[in-house]
C-alpha cells in the first residue's frame, strides 16, 4: 500500500465514527479491559495557553515499551483480538481520539516495572520516552486549542457522551469528579431480571423517563433506541451482543433474537410485579396512576392486563382497580383531585368518586377518554373552592369592615344577600390569595371565576365572602376602625386587582367606578 | 490502635489504594469494613495488620444468620473463557482467598489447556467452569506465591500456564514493633501503613524485576523447603518475575515510607490515607 493509501485509511479509520466524542467510549473500553475498577475523566480550560485537556485516567494494567511498539501505535494490532473476556474487538480504538483533532496527545503508562510517556503529534508520529517515577495504569491526556465558550461546549459533550455509552460501566466511571454509572440490574421498582450464561436480561416499568431498549456488553452501551415492547423499559447485557465495526448498529445474530424474545416473555410478568408493589405500597397508586395514564396515552390504548391494576386512589382512601373506575365513568361523577382537603371532603359527601392524581389529573383524564369514550369527567383543580367558618377571634375583629363592606354595598344599591368573614386558608386551597368571593349558597362550592364578583352579577343579591386570613384584609380591618368607608373601598379594589382575567378587570374597575368614593 | 480505628483506616485505604483486577475486589473487603466500623471491633493479626480469618468468618456467618446476604465468601473461585481454537482453549482462572492470618490475596492464572486433555475447565460456548481437579490444585496453590504457583502448574500435564499474578491486600502496620525494620526506625506516634503487593509471573515479561522493597523481608522468613523450592523452580524457568508493591499511608508516614522504597532500591506508589 502507498504511503497516501495508507494515511487516507488512516484518517478514514480516526473518523470512523459518526461523532468524534466516540473516542472516550473507546477509551474507557481500553480501561475496562486492563481490568481498572476505577476510571476519572476530567476536563480542564488553560486561559493562558488557549488549550483544553480531555484526562482520562484508569488504574489497570498498563502497558510496557512492548506493547506500546506493537499494539497502542500499531493498527489492527489488538492484543485483545480473540479474547473473549475483553470488550475490545478492532485494536482501532485508541487512534479513534486523533478525531478530536489535538495538537498533542500524551500518554503515561507503566507496566511490569517499566513506566513510559508516548507523545503523539497531530499527525499520529510519536516518541516514547521513559519514566524515572512510577505512574499508575494508563492515563492520556488530549491537548486542544479552545476558546472558554468551546471549552464549555466540550466539558458539556464529554459528560454527555461518557454518561451515555458507560452508565452501567461495571468500574466506577467519574466524570468531573461525578460518577456517572450505576448498577446494570438497578432499575426502578417495578422490574424483573434475569441472568444465566448468555446474558442478563433486565425489564421495567420506569416513571422517569420514556421507556427505551439498550443493548450492552460487559456494561458498555453498543446501542440504545425505541422500546421494542409497549411501555417497558428493556435492557440487555451479553457477550454474544456486538456493534458493528461503525458503532451504530448491533451484529444481528441467532442469539440477538434469542435475547429479544426472551425479554418479551420476561416482561409479561411486570403487570403482576406493579399488582404486588401496588398492594405492599398502596400510598404510590397516584405515582404509578400517571404514569399508567401518560404510557396509555403513547399508545391510544389500555393493555386489557392493566384492567386489574389497584392503580386508583380515592380521596376517601379506598383503592379501586382501573376496571372500577371504567364502570365508575359510567354511572357517578367523577372527580381527579391533586390530594384530598377539606374541599374534597365535602365533595365526597356529596357522593362524588375523587380520585387522587396528585398533579397529573390532566393525562389521568386522558386515561378516562380511553376508558370511557364518550363519558365526562371532571377536574378539580384551580377553578374550586370553598370558604370555612373563621375563627371568633378574627371574625370579631373584622366586624367593622363588614360592615362597612355592607355599607358601601347598599349606598351603591347593590344590597348584598350577606356579608361574612370566612378562612379560605386550608391545604390545597385555590381561593386562598383571593379578598372577597360572591357567591349564591353560601355553604357550597365555589366555581373560579364565576365567585370572583363583577360589575354585571351583583343581582340577584349574593353572599360575600370576605377572606379573614388574609394579611392585607387583617391591615384593613385596623382601617375599619378608624375610616370604614376607605377601608370597604379598598376590600374592593384589593379584590380587582386579584381578579382573573383581563376582562374581569374591567368589570371591577366599572364596578368599583360606580362605588362612590368615602 | 484499637480495631475500630484500624477497621476504619483498612476502609480508608482500599478506597485509596485505587486496586485493580489484579488484586482481591475491594469493594467487597469494604463492606466487612464498613460493618466493622460502625459495630464490634474485631481483633487484629499482628501478621497481616488485618482481622484475622475466623473474624471474617463470624461476621459473615452473624451477617447471614440476620437475613443480609452482602458479604462475600471467604473463598470464591470463577474461570472465563478466553480464547478457543481447535486443539486448545485459552482461560483466565481468579481465586479470591482468605488467608489464616486474614490478608486477602488474588490469584490469577492464565492458563491453556490441550483441547484433547480437558480435564482442568469445562466450556460452553462463552462460559467455563473449574473441574474439582483444577479447583482442588488451585486453592493448594493460592498458599504459595506467584512463581512457585507458577512451576508448580508447570508440571501438570495437559496445560500450559502462561501467566500467575498474585495481588495481596496487606500486611499493614500499626506499631514500629510491627513494621520492617527500615521503616520501624522513622515510626510516628498514631501512624498506619497499608501495603498491597502484586507479583506477576509471566512467559512474555522481557526481564524480571523487583520492586517489592518488603521482598527481602520476606525472603528471610522462608524455610530452607521453600528456598529449594525457589531455586528448583528458577533452573528450568521460561518466564520472568515482576514484583511490586504499592503504599497508603497516615500523612505524617509519606515521607518515611518514601525514604524506605529509596532505600531498598524500589520505586513505589504511595498514596496518603487522608483525602487532600
Amino acid at each position: 500500500m502507498s504511503a497516501r493509501a495508507s494515511n487516507d485509511v488512516l484518517g478514514a479509520l480516526v473518523h470512523q465514527f459518526s461523532d468524534p466524542f466516540a473516542c472516550l467510549r473507546e477509551m474507557v473500553q481500553n480501561a475496562l479491559d486492563a481490568g481498572s475498577r476505577e476510571i476519572d475523566v476530567d476536563v480542564r480550560f488553560d486561559p493562558g495557553a488557549g488549550r483544553l485537556v480531555l484526562d482520562v485516567q484508569d488504574y489497570g494494567e498498563g502497558m510496557d515499551a512492548q506493547i506500546i511498539d506493537t499494539r497502542l501505535t500499531r493498527l489492527f494490532s489488538s492484543a485483545k483480538d480473540g479474547d473473549l473476556t475483553k470488550i475490545g474487538r478492532f485494536g482501532i480504538g485508541f487512534v479513534s481520539v486523533f478525531a478530536l483533532e489535538p495538537e498533542l496527545v500524551c500518554v503515561d503508562t507503566g507496566r511490569g516495572g517499566e513506566y513510559w510517556r508516548v507523545l503523539f503529534q497531530p499527525d499520529r508520529t510519536f516518541e516514547r520516552l521513559a519514566l524515572e517515577e512510577p505512574v499508575e495504569g494508563t492515563r492520556v491526556r488530549v491537548y486542544k486549542p479552545a476558546t472558554e465558550e468551546s471549552f464549555e461546549s466540550f466539558r458539556l459533550r464529554v459528560t454527555d457522551v461518557v454518561t451515555r455509552w458507560c452508565r452501567f460501566a461495571r468500574a466506577t466511571v467519574r466524570v468531573l469528579g461525578k460518577r456517572i454509572n450505576r448498577n446494570f440490574h438497578e432499575a426502578g421498582p417495578c422490574a424483573l431480571s434475569h441472568r444465566d450464561e448468555d446474558g442478563h436480561i433486565v425489564v421495567a416499568y420506569t416513571t422517569d423517563r420514556k421507556p427505551t431498549a439498550g443493548f450492552y456488553h460487559r456494561g458498555l452501551t453498543l446501542l440504545e433506541r425505541e422500546t421494542f415492547i409497549d411501555h417497558v423499559d428493556v435492557r440487555i447485557e451479553s457477550p454474544h451482543l456486538e456493534h458493528t465495526l461503525t458503532r451504530d448498529q448491533l451484529v444481528q445474530n441467532d442469539k440477538l433474537h434469542e435475547l429479544l424474545e426472551r425479554a418479551e416473555d420476561l416482561s409479561a410478568g411486570l403487570v403482576d410485579r406493579l399488582h404486588t408493589l401496588l398492594t405492599e405500597q398502596p400510598e404510590q397508586a397516584p405515582h404509578w396512576l400517571a404514569w399508567a395514564a401518560q404510557s396509555c396515552q403513547e399508545v391510544g390504548r389500555v393493555p386489557p392486563a392493566w384492567l386489574s391494576l389497584p392503580l386508583v386512589k380515592l380521596v376517601s382512601d379506598e383503592r379501586w382497580t382501573l376496571r372500577q373506575l371504567q364502570s365508575a365513568l359510567h354511572d357517578r361523577s367523577v372527580w381527579l383531585v391533586n390530594e384530598p382537603s377539606p374541599l374534597t371532603e365535602r365533595m365526597e359527601g356529596d357522593g362524588c368518586a375523587l380520585v387522587v392524581c396528585e398533579g397529573a389529573e390532566a393525562q389521568v383524564a386522558q386515561l378516562c377518554k380511553l376508558l370511557a369514550p364518550g363519558r365526562s369527567v371532571h377536574e378539580l383543580g384551580e377553578h374550586h373552592g370553598i370558604t370555612l367558618p373563621l375563627d371568633e377571634r378574627r371574625a370579631e375583629n373584622l366586624v367593622p369592615l363588614v360592615d362597612a363592606l355592607r355599607a358601601l354595598f347598599e349606598a351603591a344599591g347593590c344590597p348584598p344577600a350577606s356579608v361574612t368573614a370566612r378562612s379560605m386558608e386550608y391545604p390545597g386551597s385555590s381561593v386562598r390569595w383571593e379578598a372577597m368571593l360572591a357567591v349564591q349558597d353560601p355553604e357550597g362550592i365555589a366555581t373560579l371565576p364565576d365567585a370572583v364578583p363583577g360589575a354585571d352579577r351583583s343581582y340577584p343579591p349574593l353572599h360575600w365572602q370576605l377572606n379573614g386570613r388574609k394579611r392585607d384584609v387583617q391591615r384593613l380591618s385596623k382601617l375599619a376602625e378608624r375610616q370604614p368607608g376607605l377601608a370597604a373601598y379598598l376590600v374592593l379594589k384589593l379584590a380587582a386587582v386579584r381578579s382573573w382575567t383581563g376582562e374581569h378587570d374591567q368589570l371591577w374597575l366599572a364596578h368599583a367606578r360606580r362605588v362612590p368614593c368615602p | 490502635m484499637d480495631g475500630q480505628s484500624i477497621s476504619k483506616r483498612w476502609l480508608q485505604a482500599l478506597q485509596r489504594a485505587r486496586l485493580n483486577d489484579l488484586y482481591p475486589d475491594s469493594r467487597s473487603l469494604e463492606r466487612y469494613f464498613r460493618v466493622w466500623s460502625a459495630g464490634d471491633p474485631p481483633p487484629v493479626h499482628p501478621a497481616s495488620g488485618a482481622p484475622p480469618y475466623t473474624a471474617w468468618a463470624q461476621l459473615r456467618a452473624a451477617t447471614q444468620a440476620a437475613g443480609d446476604g452482602s458479604l462475600v465468601a471467604l473463598d470464591a473461585m470463577t474461570v472465563a473463557l478466553r480464547y478457543r481454537r481447535d486443539d486448545a482453549q485459552g482461560f483466565r482462572v481468579h481465586l479470591d482467598k482468605c488467608a489464616l492470618n486474614g490478608g486477602w490475596t488474588r490469584t490469577s492464572l492464565e492458563l491453556e489447556q490441550a483441547t484433547e486433555a480437558a480435564t482442568w475447565v469445562t466450556a460452553e460456548q462463552l462460559t467455563a467452569a473449574e473441574t474439582p481437579r483444577l479447583r482442588a490444585l488451585v486453592y493448594r496453590l493460592a498458599d504459595l506465591d506467584a512463581e512457585l504457583t507458577f512451576a508448580a502448574l508447570a508440571r501438570e500435564p495437559g496445560i500450559r500456564v502462561q501467566r500467575v499474578t498474585r495481588g495481596t491486600v496487606g500486611p499493614a502496620f500499626a506499631g514500629a514493633e510491627q513494621a520492617p525494620p527500615g521503616l520501624s526506625s522513622s515510626w510516628q506516634q498514631d501512624a498506619w501503613v497499608a501495603s498491597f503487593g502484586l507479583e506477576q509471573v509471566d512467559i512474555e515479561l522481557a526481564r524480571d524485576r523487583d520492586n517489592d522493597p518488603l521482598r527481602p523481608w520476606f525472603v528471610q522468613r522462608l524455610s530452607a523447603e521453600a528456598r529449594a523450592q525457589y531455586d528448583q523452580a528458577r533452573a528450568t524457568r521460561d518466564y520472568h518475575v515482576h514484583r511490586d508493591r504499592k503504599w497508603v499511608a497516615t500523612g505524617e508516614m509519606l515521607a518515611p515510607v518514601k525514604a524506605y522504597c529509596r532505600a531498598s532500591e524500589t520505586k513505589n506508589l504511595v498514596y496518603p490515607l487522608e483525602r487532600a
